[in-house]
C-alpha cells in the first residue's frame, strides 16, 4: 500500500439490517391484520419476548405512532409466562419452547403470535419467520389466526411462503 | 557525496577535449564546474547556460550536458523539490538524456543513468503525494512521467508491486469517496470496483483487492435495508431484500477467495461471518464466528 488503509467488514451492518428488516416485517404485520372490535380501543401493545435488541429497535422507531387511531406501545418480556395483554407478540427462537403451554391464553387474548423457529405454526404461532432463498420470509397459519379471531390481510397471505 | 561528484566532474573535464580554445565561452563549462564545487550553484548554472548558448562547439559535447544536468538537478533539490512543475528538474532530465545521446564513448552514461533514475523516483514520490490528497488524475499523470523516466534510465525494475499498490490506493480513495456521500458519489462505487479488478488482473493473488471488493458488495447489500424508511411497506422491504441478496451473492465469492489467500486474516474471517449472516446462513455464520474466536489471541495475518 502506498499509504496505510484498512477496511473492516462491518459485521454490525448485517446485524443492524437484519434487525431493521424484522422490525419492518412486524410493523407491516400490524398494518395488515385486522383485530376484533374489542381490541381496537386504547393503546396497541406490541410485546417482544427474549430479543431486547428487536424491542429497542421497534420502540425507537415506532413508539407513539398511531395505527387506526391506536397508539403503539412496546413491552419487553423475559419469557412467555410473564406476557400480559398484548396485541402482537414476537417470541425469539430461544424463548419459544414453552409456546404450546401458553398458546391458549394468548389466543384467548386475541394475540397475534409471531415466532422465529421452524415448526412453530403447529405449536400455536399465527405467523412464523422462515428463510427462503437467502431471504427472510414468513409462513402463516390461517387456522391459528381464526382461533384468535384475527383476519390476515391479502397482502400477507400473498407474500407468505406458505399458508396452512 | 557532493564533493565526490565535484571531483568526478573535474577529472572528466581534464580528460575531456580541448573545447574552449576558440572563444571564452567555451571555457565556461570548466568555470561552471568550479562554481558548482564552491557550492555557488546558481552561478554555476549561469556559466553552463552561457557555455552551451555561446559556444557552438559544445553543442555536441556530452560532458557539458552532463555538467548541466548535475547543476540543474542540484538546483531542483535545493530550490524546487516541492514544486510539482519544477523547471529545474525538467531541464536536468533533458540535459542528462542529451548527454547520453552524445556520449559515444560511454564516459558519462553510468552517472547520467543513475541521475535520471533518481529524477524518476521524484516523479514517483509526487504521484504518491498527490494520491494522499486524492488528486487521482494528477497522480496518474505523474505515474506516466515516472515510468517514462524510468524507461529513459534503462531501469529494468519490476513495477508490478508498484502498479498493485497504486491501483489499490486509487480504489481505496474511490471507495472512501463513495462512502462519504453515497448519493452524490454513486459513480465512485463502480470506479472503485473497476480499480480493484485492475489490480486482480495484474496480480490475481492480491488479497487487499479481492477482499475489498467482497466488503464493498457486502456493505452495499445491507445498506439497501438500512436506507429503508421506518414506514416502508412490505413490497419495498422485499425489493430491498432482493437487492441485499443480489449484492451478498456478489460478495461471497470474493470473500471466499480472500479467505483462501489468507486463511488466518481476521478481517477476512469476520467478513465471511458477516456475509453468511446477511444471507441468512446461520450455521456458516457461526462456523466463521467460532473460527474468529479461536484466533482471538493470535496475531493477525497481514
Amino acid at each position: 500500500m502506498l499509504f496505510a488503509q484498512g477496511f473492516l467488514a462491518q459485521a454490525g451492518g448485517a446485524e443492524a439490517a437484519a434487525l431493521k428488516q424484522k422490525s419492518l416485517f412486524l410493523y407491516n404485520f400490524i398494518k395488515n391484520v385486522d383485530w376484533p372490535e374489542d381490541r381496537k380501543k386504547g393503546d396497541f401493545v406490541v410485546g417482544v419476548v427474549g430479543d431486547k435488541e428487536l424491542y429497542q429497535q421497534m420502540n425507537g422507531a415506532y413508539a407513539g405512532k398511531e395505527i387506526n387511531e391506536q397508539k403503539l406501545v412496546f413491552e419487553y418480556f423475559d419469557n412467555i409466562s410473564s406476557v400480559t395483554n398484548v396485541h402482537i407478540l414476537y417470541i425469539s427462537p430461544e424463548k419459544s419452547k414453552d409456546l404450546a403451554t401458553h398458546a391458549k391464553k394468548l389466543r384467548d387474548n386475541k394475540t397475534l403470535i409471531v415466532c422465529d423457529k421452524e415448526g412453530l405454526l403447529s405449536e400455536g404461532a399465527v405467523i412464523n419467520f422462515v428463510v427462503a432463498n437467502n431471504k427472510l420470509a414468513f409462513e402463516i397459519s390461517k387456522s391459528n389466526a381464526d382461533k384468535s379471531k384475527l383476519i390476515i390481510g391479502p397482502t400477507l397471505t400473498k407474500i407468505a411462503t406458505a399458508v396452512i | 557525496m557532493k564533493r565526490i561528484v565535484y571531483i568526478s566532474l573535474i577529472l572528466m573535464l581534464l580528460q575531456s577535449s580541448v573545447f574552449g580554445q576558440f572563444n571564452k565561452y567555451c571555457n565556461y563549462t570548466q568555470v561552471a564546474v568550479e562554481k558548482y564545487g564552491e557550492k555557488n550553484v546558481e552561478l554555476a548554472r549561469q556559466y553552463i547556460d552561457s557555455a552551451l548558448l555561446m559556444c557552438p562547439d559544445l553543442a555536441k559535447d556530452a560532458y557539458s550536458y552532463h555538467v548541466k544536468g548535475f547543476i540543474y538537478y542540484e538546483l531542483f533539490k535545493t530550490k524546487e523539490i516541492d514544486d510539482l512543475n519544477s523547471k529545474y528538474r525538467e531541464v536536468a532530465l533533458t540535459a542528462f538524456v542529451k548527454s547520453n545521446a552524445l556520449d559515444d564513448k560511454g564516459e558519462f552514461k553510468k552517472n547520467n543513468l543513475v541521475s535520471i533514475r533518481n529524477i524518476g523516483k521524484y516523479y514517483q514520490k509526487n504521484c504518491v503525494d498527490l494520491l494522499k490528497v486524492r488528486k487521482v488524475d494528477e497522480a496518474l499523470a505523474f505515474n506516466v512521467k515516472f515510468k517514462e523516466v524510468m524507461s529513459l534510465a534503462g531501469a529494468n525494475d519490476d513495477l508490478t508491486k508498484w502498479d498493485v499498490s497504486l491501483n489499490n490506493s486509487i480504489g481505496d480513495i474511490y471507495w472512501d469517496m463513495y462512502q462519504e456521500n453515497m448519493q452524490i458519489n454513486e459513480a465512485y462505487f463502480e470506479k472503485a470496483i473497476e480499480q480493484f479488478n485492475k489490480v486482480i488482473s495484474i496480480d490475481s493473488l492480491d488479497h487487499h483487492s479481492v477482499y475489498t471488493i467482497g466488503v464493498m458488495y457486502y456493505n452495499r447489500g445491507f445498506q439497501y435495508i438500512l436506507d429503508l424508511s421506518d414506514d416502508a411497506d412490505l413490497l419495498e422491504v422485499l425489493d430491498a431484500q432482493e437487492k441485499q441478496v443480489e449484492y451478498g451473492l456478489k460478495s461471497l465469492p470474493y470473500l471466499k477467495r480472500a479467505y483462501a489467500l489468507k486463511p488466518k486474516n481476521k478481517e477476512t474471517i469476520n467478513g465471511l461471518s458477516a456475509i453468511y449472516y446477511m444471507l441468512q446462513e446461520k450455521e456458516k455464520h457461526q462456523f466463521y464466528q467460532n473460527l474468529l474466536n479461536q484466533l482471538v489471541d493470535e496475531p493477525d495475518e497481514e
